[in-house]
């Protein structure tokens, strides 16, 4: 199938004359001026745009600017078509992201150039694309090795994976939540994603942890809490010794979310006693997450709680204290998180 | 005579007009046959009779466009003589021009419309 090229100009003559020279190669669609462009856009997937500057209704300046600002320009060659002089407007038009002036009147070079660099952006977008997908495979194994690390620990603590599955869940629901309701707290959706894989390896430094205390069913004694609370410290061991499996921008999160997921916002917390804000917004949610799921969860040390039980517990501070907002964010939120879950069940 | 001849007894540069549509003659007539149309919906003296200054800029930079592309170089010259004219206000001085130009486009016109 034929490339489309866009040829927009006032004159039917000078149309049908790039028509005429590109016709044999490439299917050709027309606009008489800019607003008529802009809705060709809309129907044609076109590889290259020959863009008169002068026309009525909406110019080729104007084209080209919404272009722009829609980031066309950089995908599709734009080349401007004029017989004026006028080195400004042309330099404003190079500047918006016109690839070439192609001056009326026309020679038979200009063919030559217009095909060279739709040529040229054909092996750009195509590498673009290439990378973008090697990108994207390269990430998705990345994430798997993670998870698969997460999985790994979980299981030495006598769990399915479920847990890691449900902080994910649960962090993301009250990141958003946080994120909308507090604009001190607000981060783009990119971040919360971030936060989001990273909360996976909250609990990585539980591999450091001996199994008689960590499948211990009763009752920790006072030293094996102290070791047992050293998992934090022991994940950022974990991660600074394997930080290339990591996402560079999901490192620094997974790092601070596993050494500080167990801070509390009265500063009784560990393992560096942060207070407040002190605690990113993200280990905080965290934390919650993670204490409502290992209420609400069978551990080899305790059967689980009801879900009004657990929510009594957070409240009352038996789990330690939270942030005052991400507590309101949980209990406008838990519910559709609980929906969520059964749904999945 | 033909055409291709006529036109060139009237400065048409038709041997670059062939060239730019891929050396086929026939192509260059079926286009150039097309400026009677141009020729006859824009217009340049008018507006700046009426003072529609902006108009007449616009139409008289298409006229130098589309005589450009046909090689129609008489009319080329003397509609890019008067674009410049207008851009640097001498009205007076781009109204005398066009007038000058008018005849010489209007033999061009007729000599395409026996052809038509």
């Amino acid at each position: 199938m034929k490339d489309t090229i866009l040829i927009v100009d006032d004159q039917e003559i000078n149309r049908a004359i790039l028509a005429e020279y590109f016709k044999e190669a490439y299917t050709i669609v027309e606009a008489e001026n800019g607003r008529e462009a802009l809705e060709q856009l809309q129907h044609h997937k076109v590889c290259a745009i020959l863009l008169d500057l002068f026309m009525p209704e909406v110019d080729g300046m104007a084209v080209l600017r919404k272009l722009n600002e829609t980031g066309i320009v950089l995908h599709i060659p734009v080349f401007i078509i004029t017989a004026a002089e006028d080195n400004e407007m042309l330099m404003e038009a190079y500047n918006l992201g016109a690839v070439d002036v192609v001056r009326k009147p026309f020679n038979n070079f200009m063919r030559c150039r217009v095909n060279n660099v739709i040529e040229l952006y054909h092996h750009r977008n195509d590498l673009e694309a290439l990378v973008k997908e090697q990108v994207e495979k390269l990430s998705a194994i990345n994430m798997s090795m993670v998870e698969t690390l997460a999985t790994l620990i979980e299981f030495r603590d006598c769990e399915s994976g479920e847990h890691v599955r449900r902080i994910c869940g649960l962090t993301e629901i009250l990141m958003h939540a946080v994120c909308e309701m507090y604009p001190e707290y607000y981060l783009p959706e990119a971040e919360i994603d971030k936060i989001v894989s990273a909360s996976i390896l909250h609990d990585v430094g539980k591999i450091a942890i001996p199994d008689n205390i960590l499948q211990k069913p009763g009752r920790l004694t006072k030293e094996e809490f102290e070791i047992m609370k050293g998992h934090t410290v022991k994940g950022c061991e974990i991660l600074e010794k394997i930080p290339d499996i990591i996402d560079n921008d999901i490192y620094h999160y997974s790092y601070d979310i596993a050494r500080h997921h167990h801070e509390r916002w009265d500063g009784r917390g560990y393992p560096d006693g942060l207070k407040g804000d002190e605690i990113t917004i993200w280990a905080q949610v965290v934390a919650v997450a993670d204490v409502y799921d290992a209420l609400t969860s069978p551990r080899v040390y305790k059967t689980a709680f009801s879900h009004e039980k657990a929510v009594d517990m957070i409240y009352n501070g038996e789990c330690g204290m939270f942030n005052p907002k991400v507590l309101e964010a949980f209990r406008l939120n838990i519910d559709t998180y609980r929906k969520g879950l059964e749904s999945t069940e | 005579m033909n055409l291709i001849e006529e036109l060139k007894t009237l400065g048409v540069n038709t041997e670059e007009g062939i060239a730019r549509f891929m050396d086929n003659p026939t192509l260059y007539e079926k286009f150039v046959k097309r400026y009677v149309s141009s020729a006859e919906t824009i217009h340049v003296l008018e507006f700046i009779e009426s003072g529609e200054l902006e108009t007449a800029k616009a139409n008289c930079h298409n006229l130098k466009g589309v005589t450009g592309n046909l090689s129609l170089t008489p009319l080329y010259d003397g509609y890019s003589e008067i674009m410049a004219l207008l851009r640097a206000d001498d009205i007076a001085g781009a109204k005398e021009k066009l007038e000058a130009l008018l005849p010489v486009q209007d033999a061009i016109v007729a000599t395409l419309k026996k052809y038509l």
